[in-house]
């Protein structure tokens, strides 16, 4: 009995590093050798009991329309993988929407399916929910970065962006840019600037 | 031992009702009794001051120190884990006698996953609903309980995991998944240290806490596997009062009967949950809105497709066996209304549906009826507080009633004061025949 006790408490041991360690591994690769993507959003400010707080990233490029909709989509899908491109101005935009992983690109990102709007002459306007629409910042920062970021929004030559480094299907939030700045400099400028 | 049983003792020496040499023995045999108790005030304040520690590190971590690199803040996340890890094996090895080392090391170890796990996902912005993390977290400490073995971890399991089902199943926002399954599961794996614990220590305080836990959890949670879309309101009630009706048959069983309304939860929360859903159904607009449901063209056969109607058949089941063996342990029976009122709804809701006034009256019946019982159970038990108990529901009975417009005023007059008579008579007759008893 003691033996058994001993072997499950060392395997105890070993899952409760596992698991933040494999969180670690996983996102460290994407982090260093993933492909970065630049995506326009726009950021509100909620907060997670643990984590702390956050600014959620509703993204330009989370509907998509289009009139070749893999039929194996359904309404809900929670996993579909979304094929990506750069547009003109270098942001990140869908390419397709599929239900089968892509074997011949790593620019694409696992994610799941709000609804789809079935249109016209088989079109179709598909909700995207990335899985990396969280972007924590220190408490106080987060709040004011939502002001930097409505202000931002008032004059529409800004920028607002986020870049996400992607590869084989995981993604992760690196930063958030205004006008090619991290968003965490611009609150650091905004105090320096209350201060004088 | 209390200052004035001591005061009490030298009164009764001074009368010379006790000798000096007995009540010395007495005195002896109390301060023997309470040195061979275990102190349960150094466990409390460490358990207490761990877990406001553990809380204030995981409100510090959700800071977010943005001057933090990846890499430190990578290495500050396990160091809170490895004090918790460091702290179990630290008791399991030196201190594994000690109740307070156990639970405390605990309970760091429980909420230095959480801080681990969260810093990791504030780090590397890992999105993700809370029900996730609670589900992965809950998973992490379950072997804690078992290993250590700690009580308060297994209360603060059962904390989590409803919270989990409450994410998942009332708050969540997710399309897809939201009936949270995996509580069934989590529940199940924590069975074990339950059975272990009403076997060995039946009547410890934190079996009692747990009871407590476990009862109030599925009470919550139980709504959680009602998806709107499937379920129909009625079946969703029926589905909960017959869960009632077996706490309170579990409760009146021979394992806890003798265990006082506070240590007994099974038999509080079961008699309380059932009148709260009678009275509901007291009221005719429930009855009004489920007649006019069906009138509008639903079918009989939509009761079919609600899974919630086939979980009250389960639990009328295990209700039934309950009401069996409790007929057959009880030789001297006053028939107990309670256990039956599940059927008794569930019954009415499947046959009366187009017939309001009907299922009104028959609630309002059963309810009057449950109230006698337990006045009557009072008078016969000599228990003054059960029988204002049954008097309370007639009040609240009454009280709902008043405003209920469609019955004459005159008849709800004369209900009121037949009431009020009843709560002098009956409490005048029971101290009466207690003075005779004395006289």
């Amino acid at each position: 009995m003691k033996k058994l006790l001993l072997i499950l408490f060392i395997i105890t041991l070993i899952a409760q590093w596992a698991v933040p360690a494999k969180m670690i591994w996983q996102k460290e690769k994407v982090w260093r050798s993933g492909k970065l993507f630049n995506f326009r959003t726009e950021p509100v400010d909620p907060a997670h009991p643990f984590k702390g707080r956050y600014i959620t990233l509703n993204f330009e490029a989370s509907s998509f329309t289009t009139v070749h909709l893999d039929t194996a989509i359904g309404n809900y899908d929670p996993e579909v993988y979304v094929l990506l491109d750069v547009d003109k101005d270098g942001f990140a935009k869908v390419h397709q929407v599929v239900k089968h992983k892509p074997a011949n690109t790593a620019d694409y990102v696992k994610a799941s399916i709000n609804y789809i709007n079935r249109m016209e002459h088989d079109s179709a306007m598909v909700m995207i929910h990335y899985p990396f629409a969280e972007f924590y910042m220190d408490e106080f920062k987060a709040i004011k970065a939502e002001d930097v970021y409505r202000e931002s929004t008032i004059d529409s030559t800004q920028k607002t962006y986020a870049v996400v480094s992607i590869m084989n299907g995981d993604a992760i939030v690196k930063d958030v840019m205004i006008n090619n700045k991290p968003i965490r400099q611009v609150v650091k400028e905004m105090g320096n600037d209350l201060k004088k | 031992m209390t200052k004035a049983f001591v005061k009490d003792l030298d009164e009764l020496v001074q009368a010379n009702i006790v000798s000096a040499e007995t009540a010395q023995e007495i005195l002896r045999y109390y301060q023997n009794k309470d040195a061979e108790k275990p102190n349960r005030f150094p466990v409390i304040v460490n358990v207490l001051g761990a877990l406001l520690a553990s809380l204030g590190v995981i409100l510090v971590i959700a800071h977010n120190w943005d001057e933090l690199g990846r890499f430190s803040k990578t290495i500050i996340a396990f160091l809170p884990l490895l004090l918790g890890q460091g702290l179990c094996a630290y008791t399991l090895l030196k201190q594994k006698d000690s109740v307070a080392w156990r639970e405390t090391s605990a309970v760091v170890l429980f909420f230095g996953v959480a801080a681990c796990i969260s810093l990791i996902a504030q780090t590397y912005n890992i999105s993700g609903e809370l029900s996730g993390f609670l589900l992965t977290w809950m998973l992490l400490v379950i072997p804690v309980v078992y290993i250590m073995p700690s009580s308060v971890t297994a209360l603060l399991y059962m904390g989590g995991i409803t919270w989990y089902a409450c994410e998942a199943g009332y708050f969540g926002y997710s399309s897809s998944n939201r009936i949270p399954y995996y509580y069934i599961g989590l529940l199940a794996l924590l069975v074990p240290h339950i059975y272990q614990c009403w076997k060995y220590k039946k009547a410890s305080n934190g079996f009692i806490l747990l009871t407590w836990f476990i009862t109030l959890s599925l009470t919550i949670v139980l709504g959680t596997f009602a998806d709107g879309r499937l379920n129909r309101m009625e079946w969703i009630f029926s589905a909960y009062i017959v869960m009632f009706c077996i706490f309170y048959l579990a409760g009146r069983s021979y394992k806890l009967e003798d265990s006082r309304l506070l240590t007994n939860p099974f038999l509080s929360i079961g008699a309380l949950g059932v009148l709260f859903i009678l009275f509901s159904w007291s009221f005719e607009f429930l009855w009004n809105d489920l007649a006019d449901k069906y009138s509008i063209g639903a079918k009989r056969d939509v009761v079919l497709y609600s899974p919630f109607f086939y979980l009250t058949i389960v639990l009328l089941l295990v209700n039934a066996w309950l009401i069996i063996t409790d007929y057959k342990r009880v030789t001297k029976i006053i028939f107990d209304p309670i256990g039956f009122s599940g059927l008794l709804l569930f019954l009415l809701l499947l046959m009366t549906r187009s017939n309001a006034p009907f299922g009104t009256l028959i609630t309002n019946a059963w309810i009057l009826f449950v109230a006698v019982f337990f006045i009557r159970k009072g008078a016969i038990t000599d228990h003054l507080g059960i029988l204002n108990f049954g008097l309370t529901i007639i009040a609240l009975l009454a009280l709902f009633r008043f405003f209920d417009d469609q019955i004459p005023f005159v008849w709800r007059g004369l209900f009121f004061l037949a009431t009020g008579i009843g709560f002098f008579i009956a409490n005048y007759l029971m101290v009466k025949k207690r003075k005779e008893q004395k006289g």
